[in-house]
């Protein structure tokens, strides 16, 4: 990639890395899966730099590789054996505990994965309707099915909110 | 548990730390472009082979198992004489286990040619002399070759867990070249010249834009390296047969114009059109040629005359040959006029580079679903 272009994509990567992230490890819930599909998602955008960063949505095009990610199993193994060598394993991810203590990571991970990634979608990441539907490469109907089951599942599976609504 | 709440408690989920950072991220992708640079096939594929229709379908013969040294003639069409020039496709053989092969430098002379293929994610450099293929020893996880110059000096990246180092590959021995002390990224690919002096630009490891990057040279058959004395932001991507140093001065990361350099590092700063960027990726002779933004168009600049040519092709340029003649997006350019490269029915051209002697080399792609590569080609023009 040119320079100047290779400037633009590291403003864009640092501004949404930390947010993608938790999105992908909402998504599946496994640390070093998040980082896979993380990685792959943005060394996937990389190769298609020029091409994307002049589309009209660049979050919505991320967002739609990310799902594709998570939702392809084939392409997650790839990329995991891709990232076999790309990746320090300094065992700073591996952190079970957390994955294991927290209520909403067990209820999310409860829901099958296209309903897990539409409640993801539209409730974390506050995308439309319609957005979701086009990330998930679904009808805005489904979305909705799948987000008003989703959210009920969660409703029971999970304790009532306290007054603060967080814990 | 109203959709507030929901949020917010996704928000509280507690995330372990991410091994993402973006230094990883810049060193995959550059690493996955080099990839597909190789693999993918040009968007004007189907423009050139659209005078094919009609052609006999013809079904390449495989290469020769036993002996990969033998350069198998094509069963192409005859040359399609549309255009300035016309071009017979040659079949080049491909050494056994090696998969997608596709070749990427010529000499001026065009007795050399260097392409790569892959075993997985990694390159294996090939190297064919006067049509015998021969694959270079993989001294690494992956051995990519870049140019090579009329004596058969191959240079290229080596890759070891992760790192990259230059290698030089002559007289079948590979040689792995020291860069000064430091952590480095080193890009985009090391470039030779008839003297054998190989020049490449070192960035420090985890910057990125090329920031803090200058430009190194490995004198011919020098294995420690040099750095060159140029400006600030100065990052060199050819060097000429008389030492002249092609490259541009990058500003905040973008690219502000090409410039040639003599060894002492003075500098001619190439000609830019008004509202325009510019950078120079290649030489050859007396032309150097790269591209213009926002127009994204070629450039062709004579380094004798001072002159830039603008032949409105969608740029950059990679390439360039003693003629003039250019080499973007998988098409050769001469002028204005595309160099036609005839391919059985069904298959396109996709071109990488083109010697002196009008030799074109790159692959044979398929123009039915995916365009995937075919094979290693040359088109004698």
């Amino acid at each position: 990639m040119r320079p100047e272009l290779e400037r633009q994509y590291v403003e864009y990567v640092q501004g949404r890395l930390p947010r993608l992230h938790r999105t992908a490890y909402l998504l599946c819930g496994d640390a070093f899966q998040a980082d896979d599909i993380v990685q792959a998602t943005l060394t996937s955008l990389y190769t298609n730099w020029r091409k994307a960063s002049a589309a009209d949505n660049l979050d919505g095009y991320v967002h739609r590789i990310m799902v594709r990610r998570f939702l392809d199993e084939k392409r997650r193994k790839w990329s995991q054996v891709l990232l076999g060598d790309r990746l320090p394993d300094d065992g700073r991810a591996a952190a079970p505990d957390v994955e294991q203590r927290d209520e909403v990571l067990t209820a999310l991970r409860a829901l099958p994965k296209r309903q897990r990634a539409v409640v993801v979608l539209r409730y974390f990441h506050d995308l439309s309707v319609d957005a979701t539907a086009e990330a998930l490469g679904c009808t805005a109907g489904t979305v909705k099915s799948q987000c008003s089951r989703g959210l009920a599942t969660l409703r029971e599976v999970l304790p009532m909110a306290t007054a603060e609504g967080t814990r | 548990m109203t959709e507030n709440q929901l949020h917010e408690r996704l928000e509280a989920v507690p995330v372990p730390p991410s091994r993402v950072d973006v230094a990883g991220l810049l060193r995959a992708g550059r690493r996955r472009t080099r990839r597909r640079r190789a693999l993918q096939a040009a968007g004007s594929i189907a423009l050139v082979t659209g005078v094919l229709v009609g052609v006999p379908l013809l079904t390449p013969k495989p290469a020769p198992k036993a002996a990969p040294v033998a350069v198998v003639p094509s069963p192409a069409p005859s040359p399609v004489t549309t255009g300035k020039a016309s071009c017979v496709m040659t079949k080049l053989a491909v050494p056994k286990g090696i998969k997608d092969v596709i070749a990427e430098a010529v000499d001026p002379t065009g007795k050399y040619i260097a392409g790569n293929g892959t075993i997985g994610q990694d390159f294996r450099g090939v190297l064919w002399t006067g049509g015998r293929a021969e694959a270079l020893p993989v001294d690494g996880d992956s051995v990519q070759a870049s140019a090579v110059n009329e004596h058969g000096v191959v240079v290229g990246l080596l890759t070891e867990n992760n790192r990259d180092s230059v290698f030089r590959y002559e007289n079948h021995k590979l040689t792995k070249l020291r860069t000064p002390s430091g952590s480095w990224t080193i890009y985009p690919e090391p470039a030779i010249n008839a003297t054998g002096d190989i020049v490449i630009n070192l960035e420090p490891l985890g910057n990125s834009g090329g920031k803090d990057s200058f430009a190194v040279i490995w004198k011919d058959g020098a294995t420690t390296a040099d750095r060159l004395p140029l400006p600030e932001g100065a990052n060199v991507h050819a060097i000429l047969d008389d030492g002249t140093l092609i490259g541009s001065i990058y500003r905040d990361g973008s690219a502000v114009a090409g410039y040639a350099w003599d060894k002492q590092g003075k500098g001619t700063k190439l000609k830019v059109p008004d509202g325009q960027s510019a950078a120079a990726y290649a030489g050859r002779g007396e032309w150097v040629t790269g591209g213009l933004w926002p127009a994204q168009e070629v450039a062709l600049w004579n380094l004798r005359t001072g002159e830039l040519t603008r032949p409105g092709k969608e740029g950059p340029a990679d390439t360039v040959n003693g003629e003039g003649w250019v080499v973007a997006g998988g098409s050769v350019w001469h002028g204005e006029d595309e160099v036609r490269l005839a391919a059985p029915a069904g298959q396109g051209g996709n071109a990488m580079a083109v010697s002196d002697s009008s030799l074109v080399v790159g692959s044979a792609v398929s123009l039915t679903g995916d365009k995937e590569p075919v094979g290693p080609r040359s088109w004698q023009c």
